[in-house]
């Protein structure tokens, strides 16, 4: 099986924050 | 993407036609732009292969699914974040179906209407995955100029439902909306870069697949896209992660506004609709490569 990193810290908050602030404007936006 | 082109056919309404135009305008400018900056590496944005009849077959069965699921791939992710159990209904039907298209019994199916391919030119010189200005030369002077043709073509009807006049008491108006989105967008392109390991964007077909695998086998299987070990749990991409980001942040804003609430269909059978809604849209989605 190939060589999997660690998630670092910055790729978990990142990867969420990105999520949650789309979230946000597609609630805000009334999409 | 629902509501944009819902309200435009059942309504007559093209005010979230036009923020979604906005979105768009502003996702392919800026993209390009950070494409060209050299910020997505050298896969650049990861452009598709030219299906033409997958595109047309899959968009048009998720442009189906997604009237009768009452939502898009995002647009059930929040809608479950405003309380609605019907969107995660949907949201079911539409991870089953992709995970049985992409890696399951539909995926001959799926491979055989996808088989069809446009490239440009031929041998080792064949552009496989072409964009839009590929069709009229290489050069980024065309790639500008074919960009500048959309966009003045989105700008006048962009103009007509006055963008800049007072918006709605609770929310964002339409056209903040559509532009906080687009910005969204470029932001995803560069961060599935910087952080997931390879430029991606905000699809959300792929992704649920990815977190819906992780979640049920602790492996997200991403066929193309690197993966990284979360905490000895499993493995995932990092465009699982904001699968998980979208009610949240959606429940946020609905709290905020004080919009959050439970809610259920009386009807057990409106359940099944969407459920059904959610199958079509995600084999449409797969097939369409969206």
């Amino acid at each position: 099986m190939e060589e999997v990193s660690q998630a670092s810290v910055m790729v978990i908050i990142s990867g969420l924050l990105v999520g949650v602030m789309f979230g946000f404007a597609l609630q805000r936006g009334r999409y | 993407m629902n509501t944009a082109f819902r309200d435009v056919i059942f309504i007559n309404d093209l005010t979230m036609f036009r923020s979604w135009l906005i979105a768009l305008g502003i996702a392919i400018i800026g993209s390009n732009f950070i494409e060209d900056l050299g910020f997505l590496g050298d896969d650049g944005l990861r452009r598709q292969v030219f299906s033409p009849i997958a595109a047309m077959v899959g968009g048009y069965l998720f442009g189906v699914g997604i009237v009768i699921a009452g939502g898009c791939g995002s647009g059930v992710l929040y809608k479950q974040g405003e309380g609605q159990f019907a969107a995660l209904v949907a949201t079911f039907g539409f991870a089953v179906s992709l995970i049985a298209t992409l890696h399951g019994p539909l995926q001959p199916i799926m491979k055989a209407i996808k088989s069809y391919r446009v490239s440009i030119g031929t041998g080792e010189d064949a552009i496989t995955t072409p964009a839009l200005w590929d069709f009229f030369g290489q050069s980024l002077t065309t790639k500008w100029a074919v960009i500048a043709i959309v966009i003045a073509i989105i700008i006048p009807i962009v103009l007509k439902g006055r963008p800049f006049a007072a918006g709605a008491k609770k929310g964002w108006s339409w056209s903040v909306g559509g532009a906080v989105i687009g910005l969204l967008v470029i932001i995803a392109w560069w961060a599935s870069h910087y952080f997931g390991g390879q430029s991606r964007g905000l699809s959300f077909s792929g992704p649920t697949v990815d977190f819906i695998m992780f979640g049920l086998t602790g492996n997200s299987q991403a066929p193309f896209d690197p993966m990284f070990d979360l905490f000895g749990i499993g493995v995932l991409t990092w465009s699982a992660l904001y699968v998980v980001g979208v009610p949240i942040g959606a429940y946020m804003s609905a709290k905020g506004l004080k919009e959050f609430k439970l809610t259920a269909p009386r009807q057990a059978d409106e359940l099944v609709r969407v459920f059904l809604g959610g199958l079509v849209m995600g084999f449409g989605a797969i097939v369409a490569g969206g």
